[in-house]
């Protein structure tokens, strides 16, 4: 069973893999055996998180990606195709946040939330599906959030663009099932990297976060990378249009 | 990647036929102590004897009928005296009859709750105590599309997965606490893929399911699901193995459709 958990041989492009969760996903994918392309804006990390891969054994190559930028898409999935072999495993993760009193946000912020939350999602699968489609299989899993079903004040683009993750997810597992491609939507909740963290800082913040989750506990990032792995291995292979809450119980979303 | 498995002590309901029959072989394959919780001895020993030959640390078969609180009860005493602990449940034990609501008999109906509903309240109730004392535990129980949004000829079977995807969540809000996670794997329909898979006792036996074996029924059924087929036993297992292991440490109180896009929610 566990070679069915196995992604070796697949190649993985990750979006946000610079940093918290992205970079978790992918040293977990790497660790599974894929090769991956770690994609972010900042090449010193995404260089450290090629490095970090490596150094475990893996094969990995780092990609310099603004994912608000439709010809980097294009540009990034050919460079990946042509170093590691055509994508099957697509992660898009980057994302950003903001928090804001809905009545100060403006078209600016509310446009850049978006496009970077949604609209690169669209384009990234946009770019990797045809390859998909000719190799017969592919799996490309979109980070959402619980925060795209709970109602969370002053993160209005933030909770809209997770929200949406959603429905882009069941739209494109819809049709491309028949290409033998699988879409599913992995949603943290809370999870232990510079955010919340920084959020959580003091004691009392704290408590009134955890009071929230059944677990009584913030996830790790090696959690999500280990969903990661489900969701990019051949265990997954009958499931799709899903989203799935890695958040110690705080949503059950039904 | 590496569920470690090995070595836990894992209960399956039902773990003779079709899906439970998969789902424990799964395990046998990651080298854990497999107790099987099976009301059909005969079908119970050939799983339990083909489980050894697998790589399970160990396999045995506790007769168990999982609609009687004592069954259930001395079952897991059994277990937990013979292994110290019980890490990871399966409620698989599942049955419907293919009819219309109005064209059921009563006795049908509550045959359905027996088995579906009551049998997982049981279970669950009998291996919280021993989970909540080492403060761990993972319950994965088989829920059902029709759980999630209705189904023709499904009513009652239904609202039984409907419950039991309820009653895990309202169980992980209370027990997560304690560190014991309880999710839900949702398959779609799931036919055996021969007569050897499933006992005597399975609903595949009953005459009235017998009709969905024909390849013509199959290929109209196939054509619900943007995958394009029926679900093999062997699709459902590797979820319930990925929720069971410590991969899913934070994940709780979660429904998974495993079911080929059937349901997207």
């Amino acid at each position: 069973m566990a070679d069915r958990f196995s992604v070796e041989g697949r190649v993985a492009l990750v979006t946000g893999a610079g940093r918290g969760i992205g970079r978790a996903i992918a040293m977990a994918l790497g660790e599974a055996g894929a090769a991956v392309a770690c994609a972010a804006r900042s090449r010193d990390q995404v260089e450290a998180a090629a490095a970090a891969i490596a150094a475990a054994g893996g094969r990995a190559r780092a990609l310099r990606l603004d994912v608000t930028r439709p010809e980097q898409i294009v540009a990034g999935v050919e460079e990946v195709a042509a170093a590691l072999g055509p994508v099957d495993v697509l992660v898009n993760n980057a994302g950003i946040t903001m928090e804001k009193p809905t009545t100060e946000v403006t078209d600016e912020d509310w446009d850049a939330v978006l496009a970077t939350n949604l609209t690169s999602m669209f384009r990234c699968a946009r770019a990797v599906a045809p390859g998909m489609i000719r190799l017969g299989r592919g799996k490309i899993i979109n980070v959402g959030s619980m925060y795209g079903v709970l109602g969370v004040p002053r993160y209005a683009a933030y909770c809209a663009s997770k929200a949406a993750v959603d429905g882009l997810t069941r739209s494109l597992a819809a049709e491309w099932a028949r290409h033998g491609i699988q879409v599913n939507c992995l949603a943290p909740g809370y999870v232990n990297t510079d955010i919340p963290r920084a959020a959580m800082a003091d004691e009392r913040t704290r408590a009134l976060f955890l009071s929230k989750v059944p677990a009584r506990r913030v996830g790790e990032p090696e959690e999500v990378g280990a969903l990661a792995v489900y969701l990019a291995s051949p265990a997954s292979d009958f499931m799709t249009g899903q989203t799935v809450y890695l958040d110690g119980g705080q949503t059950m979303a039904w | 990647m590496d569920l470690n498995l090995a070595g836990k002590s894992v209960i399956v309901t039902g773990g003779g036929s079709n899906i439970g029959r998969a789902i424990s072989l799964a395990f046998a394959r990651e080298g854990t102590h497999l107790t099987l919780a099976e009301i059909d001895e005969g079908q119970g020993r050939k799983v339990v004897a083909e489980a050894k030959s697998r790589g399970a640390a160990s396999a045995a078969l506790v007769q168990t009928d999982v609609t009687r609180w004592e069954s259930v009860q001395a079952m897991v005493r059994e277990v937990e005296g013979r292994l110290g602990r019980v890490d990871v449940l399966v409620n698989n034990v599942g049955w419907t009859y293919d009819r219309l609501f109005v064209e059921k008999e009563r006795s049908e109906w509550e045959r359905e709750i027996q088995l579906n509903l009551w049998g997982m309240i049981n279970c669950t109730r009998a291996v919280l105590d021993g989970m909540i004392a080492r403060k761990a535990g993972a319950v994965v129980s088989m829920g059902s599309d029709a759980g999630r949004m209705g189904e023709f000829r499904e009513a009652v079977y239904g609202a039984c997965k409907a419950g039991v995807i309820a009653l895990s969540k309202s169980l992980a809000r209370e027990v997560g606490r304690h560190g014991i996670r309880l999710n839900v794997v949702c398959p779609g329909m799931t036919i055996p893929a021969s007569d050897e898979d499933f006992g005597e006792r399975s609903m595949w036996a009953a005459d009235v399911n017998r009709a969905f074996s024909t390849p013509e029924m199959q290929a109209r059924i196939a054509k619900a699901y943007p995958l394009r087929r029926i679900g093999k036993p062997e699709d459902v297992a590797p979820a319930v193995l990925f929720l069971a292991s410590d991969a899913a440490s934070f994940i709780t109180g979660q429904t998974l459709s495993v079911s080929g896009g059937y349901t997207m929610m």
